[in-house]
């Protein structure tokens, strides 16, 4: 039997319904298996903190002689619960079910058999690479390859999707057959899975885990955003402007097809495209985090394993609480307000003094609310300065955090301080306490910049609040059993972003979906942009508006940022006009752009921040609402375009 | 004249304008970026650095994403957020790599800043290391004759790694030691009869100048030591690894076990690859072609990977004394001094009076007075490799005191009227002095008497002595003796006296003492050595967060007998075998138990092949094993394993 016969015959096998039921059910069963297996498995040896938890005594007597819960068993436990939280047998579970899912799709597309081949020969590509020592490009080869692989069967399986006979589906699937075949969009993917697959090549493995594992999260899903937002512009423009140049379109439009199903099936393809690639992206960017999140730590032998015999190493530690987790914040709470008896008084003082110079005077409401305004801000900044003479400590109150208490696990106080025009060379002594009485080990603390340090939530109180206090020296006990002070230099103040205690409320799993969502209802919004432009521009103009708004969107936080050192005056200090238009300028624009800033997925995602529901929809609702209205404005555009005039100009 | 001509005309008038205003403003501007440092290369270059390439692809584009960096950067490291901080720092050096501050800034940052943001030793070192290799690396490399960044660099090495102001600086010292002793290899042992220090200048220049003279090429190897070649290839081949830093680390690992004599222990606990290399190296046992490969490798680690000139190694040994290279005022000094002396070439009318050049002359100097007060060094190799907390010493070296004292005689010289005689008070005059008490005070400690007297002439003639103190010439008119015992006592509480003391004590309790079997200055000496310590530990010991058991200001061991045992171990270890038999001979039961088995390594070998051709007794004649050795290493590997253990918070005081 020839080749070709062969190849004519394992065809057919592949394309028969028996063997695709036969092959499905053992794919299947093998998966459930597995997932079986891995959730069964799903948490690590705990076995160590559980005798420890049984040896130790539930009370101890602190040096005032009162019986307390013991602080040690408390750690012990929190430290279990996170290593619990760990579940490594996710990697496991989620691979699994992907590839099943995948294998599954490909074998009822009937390539059963050729897609597992192409996966051999890239298994084998990178052995034959590996082995003539060049494992680095095998690696690069392998993941480029499957990435590939499984876009290309999402792409299949989103075809099947849309075949339905209407207009919409049936733009939005001819939109995808494009998208492999223009090589606008084929650069950019290719660009992508190439990004992707060297990422982890690139991690430096003398650096700490939980920066490896930030590093990937920012640049995987930051790149991924990139390379897929700039396809959805060019792409989104061509797919428009290039069927009006080459009078494609009139094909199109000779049948009974409205401009706005025209339109929506375009953009349904873009974003459908979009989410192919964010959904591929962002599974091997999880199931490589998950397999990160399983290599040893610095200090440990093996992944949870401290190599000293500690209960935990800070390192994995930092990377349980502050990274892999969804956090929340808290910032102390004043003692006063605004509208405090003392800031009242104050104000009053104040206009009588002023009256002393300036018989007549007389604030109206406006100057009232500055003046107010003014003295308010004078006494936050005076409670959050701690002079080393007179005052020593402060204590600062954080309410709110009985949820936190309820999840027990270690919190993270972030803290930073201003002091001597923050100097370099400068370190103060800090010392924190808490109203138990308990004294953490006092603290070297760089000016300017901030700290971050774990603390355990038994500190939360019942009405869940915790006093902490901070004293400007190194507090240490004297020979006659009492407390004293070896103080820093100067005051030191903490600026207002300066204090805050983060807790976890849930896993980084949940915010990881939810960030890749809000990518994708940016890109979503981009794709609008690109088919508006292309309702009216040419292709190149067409990506300079969708590109450019693009790029206005991503740097606006950078502007926000860059503004106060631009300025509105020269350099010897005069005021300059254009300086001042050019800076207004640029804050209107940016400030437009807020919602969209603000959100900031791929930071939260890399610092462990909580993306809340909440704000999900607030992003889903405006962007929405923009992508709506650039909808109905393309719409409008096209309805009028006197298509057979423009096309081939 | 038709629209389109006109419009033609009009086009060709605004292009020339713009040829023309570009030659002016062109000119101009490169004027003005050439004279204040911010030019840059306009085309890539075959041989360029990538950073060159890099900046030159992004032209004017550049300024703004660099911007960009920055910005991030600064929010990154306001917010606590450090994962990208080496990343940014390399991108925004890569382009500006023109600019020293950028390379310095981002180097201070790391190093110092997000450094101290961790309480764990392991994680501060590699910050530390981080900004190091930024400076080393690539600024210098970017910009090999700024002496700002030479001088940058030496500071970091010298007051963050030799210093004492980090929690954690006790974890760096034993770190970069181990680090350089895997690359150099044991520092030269002192020939007991070449003791001057024109012997011991020639010893430590010997012992580099063996990496200099090394081939340098693998031909050059080849034609050189065709054995040594052949190991190279066994090697590369049997361990996939090619020559460079791994190679020293198992070549040393492998000096030092077998040293140890725990040749056999470490190859059963030790990983597939270094039981290889260990069978390699007993496979092919020609010590001279594995030296000739070492030093080889030596050679190029140092040039291609910490971009170091051996050849300058050698020339400061010479200029300043037995400089070793284990320490990091050594690297301090070697920066420092390259600076100044490349930095000469640089200097000119605009920049003559820049604060740089005073400042890379002042780290010279001080890295030549850390290694006067702790140029001596001991530490342990397998207790840092098998990550224990490692016995770590560091004690005066007497060898840096002429350098020291003629750098600041020469300041003194030059410093024209800030230092004159005119003067009642004059600082570096005082500095000088101090130095001289020091010193003297020192050598009168460890019995080397002439010496003492020597300096204590020149202090007591020397005519520029401060005035404004009168009871200073009560001071320096007292005997040697009674000057040594006034200078103990008003300095105690500094760290480097009070180690100097106990050393010093210990040394001349060993020297003066046992050696010549007079018990009672032993005794004397032991005695005093054991206050000092005491003393000490009373006055200044602190316990930190970072760093654990080596707390920030502990310079010596805190238990006194395991600290005196050391100091005899070394002791022993610098003499020959028939000084060694005396000193132990006379020494105390206690003594002798922790330098026996050291002996073992060291003599026995030899000692035993003399007897058996008739040339004296055997090893365990004239060193016998003290009774309880097996007790004794108990109690020791439990002492050692304390050490281990003091790595929680809250190391409780002394």
């Amino acid at each position: 039997m020839s080749i070709r016969e062969r190849a004519a015959q394992l065809d057919h096998l592949q394309k028969g319904k028996l063997f695709k039921i036969v092959v499905s059910s053992l794919i299947a069963l093998a998966a459930v298996l597995l997932i079986g297996y891995a959730l069964v498995n799903n948490t690590a040896d705990t076995s160590k903190f559980t005798e420890m938890i049984n040896e130790l005594p539930a009370t101890v007597t602190n040096y005032a002689g009162d019986e307390i819960e013991n602080p040690q068993l408390a750690q012990i436990q929190q430290i279990q619960q996170l290593v619990k939280n760990a579940k490594p047998g996710m990697l496991l579970a989620v691979g699994t079910g992907v590839v099943s899912t995948m294998l599954i799709l490909v074998v009822w597309m009937g390539l059963g058999i050729v897609y597992p081949l192409l996966a051999g020969v890239a298994v084998g590509v990178y052995f034959v690479l590996r082995g003539g020592s060049f494992e680095l490009v095998g690696s690069i080869a392998v993941g480029m390859i499957i990435l590939t692989l499984s876009f290309m069967v999402l792409m299949r399986a989103a075809g099947m999707v849309l075949s339905f006979s209407h207009p919409v589906p049936a733009i939005a699937k001819n939109v995808l057959a494009e998208a492999i075949r223009m090589k606008i969009s084929l650069v950019f993917i290719v660009m992508l899975f190439f990004v992707l697959a060297a990422l982890p090549m690139l991690l430096n493995d003398d650096q700490s885990l939980r920066y490896r594992v930030q590093n990937f999260l920012q640049y995987a899903s930051g790149f991924t955003f990139l390379f897929i937002g700039l396809l959805v512009v060019f792409f989104g423009a061509a797919t428009v402007t290039y069927e009006q140049r080459e009078k494609v379109i009139w094909q199109t439009m000779t049948k009974p097809v409205a401009a706005w199903e025209y339109l929506f099936g375009k953009w349904v393809g873009v974003v459908t495209l979009a989410a192919i690639l964010l959904t591929v992206s962002a599974t091997g960017v999880f199931l490589f985090t998950e397999y990160l999140r399983n290599q040893p730590a610095v200090g440990e032998s093996v992944a949870y394993k401290p190599s000293d015999g500690s209960d935990i190493t800070e390192d994995r530690l930092i990377l349980e609480t502050q990274v892999l987790v969804s956090r929340e914040s808290v910032r102390p709470s004043l003692p006063f307000s605004m509208n405090s008896p003392g800031i009242e008084q104050a104000l009053e003082a104040q206009i009588q003094q002023e009256r002393q110079l300036q018989p007549g005077y007389n604030p109206n409401y406006a100057e009232r609310q500055a003046l107010k305004n003014k003295l308010f801000q004078d006494e936050v900044t005076k409670y959050l300065s701690i002079d080393p003479i007179t005052e020593k400590y402060e204590e600062f109150v954080f309410v709110g955090l009985g949820n936190a208490k309820a999840k027990n696990l270690p919190l993270t106080l972030r803290y930073k301080i201003n002091a001597e025009g923050n100097r370099p060379d400068m370190f103060y002594i800090l010392t924190f306490g808490f109203s138990d009485g308990t004294l953490l080990p006092p603290r070297r603390t760089g000016l300017g910049f901030s700290h971050t340090m774990t603390i355990s939530p038994e500190f939360i109180d019942s009405d869940g609040r915790i006093r902490l206090q901070i004293f400007n020296g190194q507090l240490f006990a004297s020979e006659d059993g009492m407390f004293d002070i070896q103080t820093n230099v100067n005051t030191f103040t903490i600026p207002p972003d300066g204090l805050e205690i983060s807790y976890s409320v849930g896993g980084y799993r949940a915010n990881f979906v939810r960030v890749f969502f809000v990518l994708w209802v940016k890109l979503a919004m981009l794709g609008m942009l690109a088919v508006w432009a292309s309702t009216f521009a040419s292709f190149p103009v067409a990506c300079l508006i969708a590109g450019g708004l693009f790029f206005i969107g991503q740097s606006a936080g950078f502007v926000q940022d860059a503004l106060p050192g631009w300025g509105k005056t020269n350099v010897e200090g005069d005021p300059s006009v254009y300086r001042t238009v050019i800076y207004y300028f640029a804050d209107w624009i940016s400030s437009a752009f807020k919602v969209y800033n603000d959100l900031r997925p791929t930071s939260r995602l890399a610092d462990g921040r909580m993306l809340s529901w909440g704000s999900v929809s607030r992003g889903v609702f405006t962007l929405g609402g923009i992508s709506v209205v650039f909808f109905v404005l393309g719409t409008l555009i096209f309805r009028r375009r006197q298509l057979a005039i423009y096309s081939g100009q | 004249m038709s629209h389109v001509n006109r419009v033609r005309l009009i086009a060709v008038f605004l292009m020339l304008a713009g040829f023309v205003g570009s030659g002016f403003f062109g000119t101009a501007i490169t004027n003005s970026s050439g004279r204040n440092e911010l030019s840059y290369t306009d085309r890539a270059e075959d041989g360029d650095p990538p950073m060159v390439a890099l900046g030159v692809a992004m032209g004017a584009l550049r300024g703004i994403f660099v911007n960009y960096l920055w910005i991030r950067a600064t929010n990154a490291k306001e917010d606590g957020e450090y994962y990208e901080a080496v990343e940014l720092a390399e991108w925004i050096t890569r382009l500006q790599p023109r600019l020293p501050q950028v390379w310095t800034f981002h180097a201070w940052n790391l190093a110092y800043n997000i450094s101290v943001t961790t309480q764990t030793p392991e994680e501060r070192w590699g910050w530390v290391n981080a900004g190091i290799r930024l400076l080393r690396n690539e600024g210098i490399r970017a910009n090999p004759n700024d002496m700002h960044m030479h001088k940058e660099l030496a500071w970091i090495f010298l007051h963050k790694v030799a210093g004492y102001t980090d929690d954690a600086n006790q974890y760096y010292k034993r770190q970069f030691a181990y680090e350089w002793h895997n690359i150099l290899g044991r520092k030269p042992m002192i020939d007991s009869e070449h003791r001057d220090r024109a012997s011991v200048i020639k010893q430590y220049a010997d012992w580099i100048q063996a990496i200099v003279d090394a081939p340098a090429t693998r031909r050059g190897l080849a034609d050189a030591n065709p054995e040594a070649e052949k190991i190279a290839k066994a090697y590369e081949s049997e361990l996939g690894e090619e020559l460079g830093v791994r190679f020293l680390e198992r070549y040393t690992l492998y000096e030092e076990v077998k040293l140890s004599g725990r040749l056999g222990e470490i190859s059963l606990k030790s990983g597939p690859k270094t039981k290889t290399f260990m069978a390699l190296r007993d496979q092919l046992g020609d010590e001279q072609a594995w030296t000739d490969l070492a030093n080889y490798v030596r050679q190029r680690v140092l040039q291609d990977e910490y971009f170091m000139e051996p050849v300058r190694m050698v020339q400061q040994i010479y200029k300043f004394g037995p400089i070793d290279y284990r320490l990091p005022a050594a690297h301090a000094l070697y920066w420092g001094a390259r600076g100044t002396d490349v930095g000469r070439m640089e200097v000119n009318e605009h920049n003559a009076d820049s604060l740089d050049f005073v400042n890379a002359f002042r780290l010279v100097m001080q890295s030549v007075q850390d290694l006067w007060r702790h140029g001596d060094m001991y530490f342990n190799y397998l207790d840092v490799h098998e990550h224990r907390v490692a016995y770590y010493q560091g004690v005066p070296n007497p060898y840096f005191i002429p350098t020291y004292g003629s750098m600041v005689r020469e300041v003194i010289d030059n410093s024209g009227i800030f230092e004159s005689g005119r003067k009642a008070y004059r600082q570096f005059a005082s500095g000088y002095m101090n130095f001289l008490s020091d010193a003297i005070r020192f050598l009168y400690r460890r019995g080397d008497l002439e010496q003492a007297a020597y300096w204590y002439d020149i202090g007591r003639n020397w005519d520029g002595i401060n005035i404004n103190d009168t009871t200073r010439v009560d001071v320096w008119a007292q005997s040697l003796k009674d000057f040594a015992e006034t200078m103990r006592f008003d300095s105690m509480g500094s760290p480097q006296v009070a180690v100097s003391e106990v050393v010093g004590a210990l040394e001349a309790a060993f020297y003066t003492g046992l050696m010549v079997g007079d018990i009672d200055v032993f005794n004397a000496q032991w005695a005093y050595a054991r206050k000092a310590h005491a003393y000490f530990f009373s006055e200044q010991f602190n316990v930190v967060v970072a760093s654990s058991g080596n707390a920030r200001m502990e310079f010596m061991d805190r238990d006194f007998a395991f600290f005196a045992g050391q100091v005899f171990v070394n002791v022993l270890g610098s003499l020959g075998p028939a000084e060694a038999e005396l000193l132990y001979g006379n020494a105390p039961e206690d003594l002798r138990k922790y330098a026996y088995d050291g002996l073992v390594v060291r003599f026995k070998g030899y000692i035993d092949e003399l007897a058996k051709g008739g040339d004296g007794d055997d090893f365990d004649v004239i060193f016998p094993e003290p009774e309880g050795m097996e007790a004794f290493r108990k109690m020791y590997q439990r002492k050692l394993d304390a050490r281990a253990k003091q790595g929680d918070e809250g190391a409780i005081k002394n």
